[in-house]
């Protein structure tokens, strides 16, 4: 008898199901197998339930299922959320709408504020005032929830949010607010502040809390239907949900503060790409991974997945934005995926990117109406993509279309049409790159010290040039790059992170208050942790102290033992202090250290089968593999008669070098001349960018 | 690998690479900085010069600051030659008759050696909370440069790469916030050194003739579209005029007045007929005059492409010597950014008749600062200041209404600083911070509302206040009226009210409560063709009362 274990991810175009089944007595594991099928808008979980037809699996069989949506970052940007109210400190009910100020747009005397998403006359005031450290000035006067409900039940409000000042440093005022109101509307969608995060900045814990409002009867409603689908068909598993901090959670939780989930997607690919550096042993990771529309990247040190508590949403030159104070993975993303269009400007000047042309009518070569040329297209008019593998053979590219739109383009710069498509691609390189010295030069990181793991669509067909030109000595292209989040999710334990604002000095007498804060939020957590029957002993910790020199305002993260802190680990924190200072922020200071926040992240262990090896003498020889030599134009590195290998044919162990193509249904791996490729136990592709062995 | 040659494609990736190079910068900057007027307030610039000072690629916290950094590397250079700039320097200035700025704005160049050979300047500006003026922070009654702080020529923090320790410590020995002060310096020779080493590696990449013509041909673009976008404006003669409330010292207006000749592909701004240099501190260098000119000119030519060498050649600006626009030794310059900020404002209204598809009408103007500054009881007596700047009403313009509650035009990055981490750090509790709701001009589209605070000191302190334009209020273009003025009250625990503008250090007992109000922007057209349905709607949100909307619009639809 054997059990399937499946993870699910939505995108914009595909739903993407990885899965593989473990024999219940053996514990022996079959073969990872993936399924895309196309996203349903209109009913997510129906592309869901497909895709699991499709593989031929039945819910009945799942003893794990974990899912990643995009129903969060939808309903924010589509405004197809529900109508929220807000109950703010009396005083403080326009901090949503005034925003902080800024004006990014510096000389546009028309600039306009992104929109708050409660208007005016859905905030209400409550009278109560905390001071910063969580003491009482004002008492709560409760007898002023009533006619805030009413007033919200006239306006049809839907949501309600809770945000009062200094609830970070005490909740007691948030928590009764909330007990009053559930005892008066005990259905009401509710969400407070203190849920979501215990941190300062008034603004954004409040626009977080309201966003979360918005968005959580829609949310709710979508995993009801995706839990109910599942059930109908038996499904009598364990179903988690992937949350923006790199991690699964159990969908009751979810549900509650389904904020935490806007960015699982993207998240779940960078959490691939550390879950892979552990089965290789490798920690100094940069995930890459490019789609149709955008690339993003992070960076794991040592590891561990970087987490920011500073993401914005609709964020650009043009706006402020919106911020979303919830723990999610720290990713730079760019406007430059494979069908980003490169284009002339009103002042002779090319770009690429951020139009993108869609899924409809897509690249020139679909043949389906687009004349605008794209990343895609200048690959295939460079000999990269093979026209007739495009998509896995699915389509037959129409190169004809192709070169005469690169013509085009070429024409408005007097070059011809190769010149205008080796521009685009530099363009879009030269973008990318950027996006990877942001996460890593830019934070004090060499990336000559990195393994870039690239995934997505368009990762490895850019990875080797870009890796080059950053001097990155090595690429790896996994397995199952083209479903690598999915992949990640099934890699994944549960992950809950706390982090607590606490302005102190880092010195020796506050070493107790210290270890004590941490072993309270430990406690608070393995006790959440119980309610939803997850043992003590498959809970385990990182803790991390957020420091900075005193009155400034960066900080930066050093890990604490588990065990507690006495006086003389204080001054080997301070140490480490300086030392990660120096590297970040190229020089240190003999000022005093202060802590800011205190954070622990609570995982929880699922039993996860480690991941089988390929079996080498399952396959042919190398030239088994070869598909044709074709010419294919290496930019700046020269035109050659190129070798095509079929990637599924490449046995464990094969090594050669480039110029060459390996192609699969899903990406094409474009290897430069001299660079070295191996294919390693698991199937994964390791290029040594620079030349020679790996 | 071979060199990639210039060619458009090259030419755009390299002027990517200009920009990205400053931005990088000023994230250096940001993220290291010291004191949150740099960190939140965003009150900063940084530049990447070529080796003739010019601009290659910039990135702002501060729009005042537009240009300015490659006018001063060009300054020193006029000074000492360009010789003076050795490999591992790290020069500062602050001198406000050469920087153009307060005292408290110090530059920071780093020049950029590569291959032995000087190719360009990584340089940064940003404010220091103190530079030992003679009240913390900032004096809003100084009359003479000498009480703004220390005062520096081009000076060698690094010299050859060694830092030069007595010059450090002098700097750390005569501010009121020494360590801080330090903070901030590294931040921007960390910024230098970003820059420095992002520029190299472009130079490796491409090679030095290849960067050259890319900026030769960027520089070239910029100036012809620039020469493009003036042809467009019809030739003539432009002018608009108003005033400061006063110099922060006497009680008279200080007139700014401006003419704007446009000739063919050529303008020129001429600043005759402004006042005087004055006693009060409203004065400032030529630079930031030329600077501030800049930002005016961005706001309405070209307003979206990127500045560098190219730009500003067709603009020429004119600031009578002996004047607040072009003020001389000993004037005074810590509130420079007042006067200009009217300029800037003024130099939209004068071409709003020609360019309407540009303009809006004018926002609140000004900075609006306050000041606190005192000894905390509650942390052993510590010395805090706190300096805020405050939102209010933008203007309207011909398809829309004013914003409620943004920074200044002068601003730009600037952001709020959070209640929550401003209360843990000094003595005072913030009650209230809302939408002042009347305060934006009525119009066809209606002004931007200011805003309201108001403070409770928990501490004594001391009180600086510095709040204009009740004169020249916000006005409206079209018919659309100007907003409301700015207003500030102090309330004494023994119930006596005070309502007043401007004052220095006013000493402040625990239980006083500050209340401040910013003024609305200026509407745009006739408030009779207001909508209905957008007048319901500013009464349901209070954005307008009832009452108001009767007086100015006939009431609801």
């Amino acid at each position: 008898m054997s059990k399937i274990r499946a993870a699910s991810d939505i995108g914009g175009t595909f739903t993407d199901l990885v899965y593989f089944a473990v024999d219940e007595e053996t514990g022996q594991v079959a073969e990872i197998n993936a399924v895309k099928t196309h996203t349903t808008p209109d009913e997510f979980q129906a592309g869901v339930m497909t895709s699991l037809d499709v593989a031929g699996i039945s819910a009945k069989d799942l003893s794990f299922f974990a899912h990643g949506s995009t129903v969060v970052i939808n309903a924010l940007t589509e405004r197809k959320g529900v109508k929220t109210g807000l109950i703010t400190t009396r005083g403080f009910r326009d901090i949503l709408e005034i925003a902080r100020g800024n004006r990014p747009d510096f000389f546009n005397l028309r600039y306009q504020k992104p929109e708050a998403f409660v208007p005016r006359y859905l905030r209400q005031e409550v009278t109560e005032r905390m001071t910063h450290r969580g003491d009482v000035v004002t008492p709560l006067i409760l007898d002023e929830i009533k006619p805030i409900l009413k007033s919200f039940e006239a306006e049809g409000v839907e949501a309600i949010a809770v945000c009062l000042l200094h609830s970070y440093a005490n909740p007691a005022h948030e928590q009764q607010v909330c007990e009053e109101i559930k005892r008066l509307a005990p259905n009401v969608t509710l969400v407070a502040s203190h849920q979501i995060s215990r941190e300062w900045r008034e603004y954004e814990r409040t626009n977080t809390t309201a966003l979360c409002a918005y968005v959580k009867p829609i949310a709710g409603a979508y995993l009801n239907e995706m839990e109910k689908s599942l059930q109908r068909d038996g499904f009598t598993g364990s179903f988690y949900v992937m949350q923006s901090n790199g991690g699964i959670d159990t969908v009751a939780s979810a549900k509650e503060v389904p904020i935490s989930i806007v960015e699982s997607g993207p998240a779940s690919g960078v959490l691939g790409a550390a879950a892979l550096g552990k089965v290789l042993g490798i920690d100094d990771i940069l995930a890459f991974d490019i789609g149709g529309t955008t690339a993003k990247c992070s960076l794991i040190d040592g590891g561990r997945v970087s987490l920011t508590n500073q993401y914005m949403i609709e964020k650009n030159a043009r706006s402020a934005g919106y911020p979303i104070m919830t723990p999610v993975v720290d990713i730079v993303e760019i406007g430059n995926g494979g069908g980003s269009i490169g284009w002339v400007d009103e002042f002779n000047k090319m770009h690429v990117g951020p139009q993108s042309a869609g899924a409809i009518p897509g690249p020139v070569a679909y043949g389906k109406g687009g004349t605008e040329p794209t990343t895609t297209d200048a690959n295939i008019l460079l000999g990269r993509i093979n026209p007739n593998y495009f998509i896995g053979g699915e389509i037959q590219a129409d190169v004809a279309a192709v070169s005469l739109a690169f013509e085009k383009l070429g024409e408005q710069l007097g070059m011809s049409a190769i010149e205008a498509a080796r521009g685009v691609i530099r363009i879009a390189n030269h973008n990318m790159g950027n996006a990877l010295k942001l996460v890593s030069i830019n934070r004090g990181y060499d990336p000559r010290d990195f393994t870039m793991i690239a995934f997505g669509g368009g990762g490895a067909m850019h990875a080797a040039a870009l890796a080059r030109e950053l001097n990155i000595p090595k690429v790896i292209i996994p397995a199952h790059a083209a479903v690598f989040s999915a992949w990640g999710m099934l890699m994944s334990d549960l992950r809950r992170d706390y982090a607590l604002t606490l302005p102190l000095a880092l010195k020796a007498n506050n070493a107790s208050k210290i270890s004590k804060t941490f072993q309270n939020i430990c406690t608070e957590a393995t006790e959440a942790y119980a309610t939803e029957s997850i043992e003590k002993g498959d809970v385990y910790f990182e803790q991390m102290l957020e420091l900075r020199y005193e009155g400034q305002e960066h900080t930066v993260q050093i890990p604490i033992p588990l065990d507690g802190i006495d006086g003389a680990a204080i001054e080997k924190l301070v140490e480490s202090f300086n030392d990660a200072y120096e590297r970040k922020y190229t020089y240190r200071l003999e000022n005093n250290v202060e802590l800011v926040s205190c954070k622990v992240t609570a995982f929880a262990r699922v039993d996860r089968p480690a991941i089988g090896k390929l079996d080498a003498s399952l396959f042919g020889s190398i030239d088994e593999a070869k598909k044709e030599v074709r010419d294919v134009d290496f930019d700046e590195y020269g035109m050659h008669k190129t070798t095509i290998y079929q990637r599924e044919k490449l046995a464990p162990g094969v090594v050669f070098s480039g110029p060459a193509i390996v192609e699969e249904a899903g990406s094409t791996v474009v290897v430069f001349p001299s660079q070295i490729l191996n294919v390693d136990d698991y199937g994964n592709l390791h290029i040594n960018t620079a030349g020679g062995l790996s | 690998m071979t060199k990639l040659q210039a060619n458009p494609i090259t030419t755009e990736i390299i002027r990517n690479a200009f920009n990205s190079i400053a931005e990088d910068m000023n994230a250096a900057l940001i993220r290291s900085a010291y004191t949150p007027i740099i960190y939140e307030g965003k009150d900063c610039a940084v530049a990447l010069l070529d080796e003739d000072g010019e601009v290659l690629g910039q990135s702002l916290g501060l729009p005042l600051f537009l240009g300015n950094l490659s006018l001063c590397v060009q300054i020193v250079a006029e000074m000492h030659g360009w010789d003076y700039f050795n490999e591992g320097d790290v020069v500062f200035l602050n001198d406000s008759y050469i920087a153009g700025t307060h005292l408290n704005d110090v530059t920071v160049i780093v020049p950029i050696f590569w291959n032995n050979k000087r190719v360009g300047f990584a340089t940064s500006r940003a404010h220091w909370l103190d530079v030992g003026a003679k009240d913390a922070g900032q004096s809003t009654d100084s009359h003479e440069i000498y009480q703004e702080g220390m005062r520096w020529a081009p000076t060698k923090a690094y010299a050859a790469g060694k830092p030069q320790q007595e010059i450090l410590t002098f700097l750390k020995l005569n501010s009121r916030f020494g360590d801080a002060l330090l903070g901030d310096l590294h931040a921007q020779i960390a910024a230098g050194k970003t820059g420095e080493q992002r520029f190299s590696a472009l130079l490796d990449r491409f090679g030095i003739e290849t960067v050259l013509a890319a900026r030769d041909d960027i520089f070239r673009q910029s100036a012809e579209m620039e020469r493009e976008s003036i042809r467009a404006i019809p030739d003539g003669i432009y002018k608009a005029e108003g005033a400061l409330d006063n110099d922060g010292l006497s009680k008279e207006p200080v007139p700014v007045k401006l003419t704007i000749s446009v000739n063919g592909d050529k303008m020129a701004v001429d600043l005759a007929g402004s006042s005087e240099q004055t006693r009060g501190a409203v004065n400032c260098g030529e630079t930031q005059t030329i600077s501030a000119t800049r930002v005016a000119f961005k706001l309405l030519i070209n307003p979206q492409r990127p500045v560098d060498g190219g730009t500003f050649t067709s603009l020429d600006v004119l600031a009578p010597e002996n004047s607040i626009f072009n003020a001389r030794e000993p004037a005074a310059c810590s509130w420079y950014f007042s006067s200009l900020g009217l300029l800037i404002d003024l130099f939209v209204k004068a071409l709003s008749p020609v360019m309407p598809q540009a303009v809006a009408a004018a926002h609140y103007g000004d900075s609006m600062v306050l000041i606190l500054s005192g000894y905390d009881k509650s942390k052993n007596d510590e010395l805090f200041v706190s300096i805020e700047a405050n939102t209010g009403g933008w203007g309207a313009w011909s398809e829309g209404d004013g914003q409620d509650c943004l920074i200044n035009n002068v601003n730009g990055s600037f952001r709020d600083y959070p209640i929550e981490v401003y209360e843990h750090r000094y003595p005072v509790r913030i009650m209230k911070y809302g939408i002042r709701e009347d305060s934006g001009g009525p119009g066809k589209h209606r002004g931007g509302n200011g805003s309201y605070r108001e403070y409770h000191l928990t501490n004594d302190a001391n009180m600086s206040l510095w709040f204009e334009r009740a004169h020249t209020t916000a006005w409206g273009l079209e018919g659309g009226h100007a907003g409301k003025a700015p207003e500030v009250n102090v309330i004494s625990p023994d119930n006596t009210e005070k309502s007043l503008m401007k004052t220095n250090a006013m000493p402040l007992k625990a239980g006083t409560i500050i209340l401040t109000k910013t003024g609305g922007g200026g509407g745009y057209g006739d408030p009779a063709e207001r909508d209905a349905t957008q007048i319901a709607k500013d009464i349901e949100n209070s954005h307008v009362s009832e009452s108001f909307a009767k007086e100015f619009y006939g009431g609801v639809g």
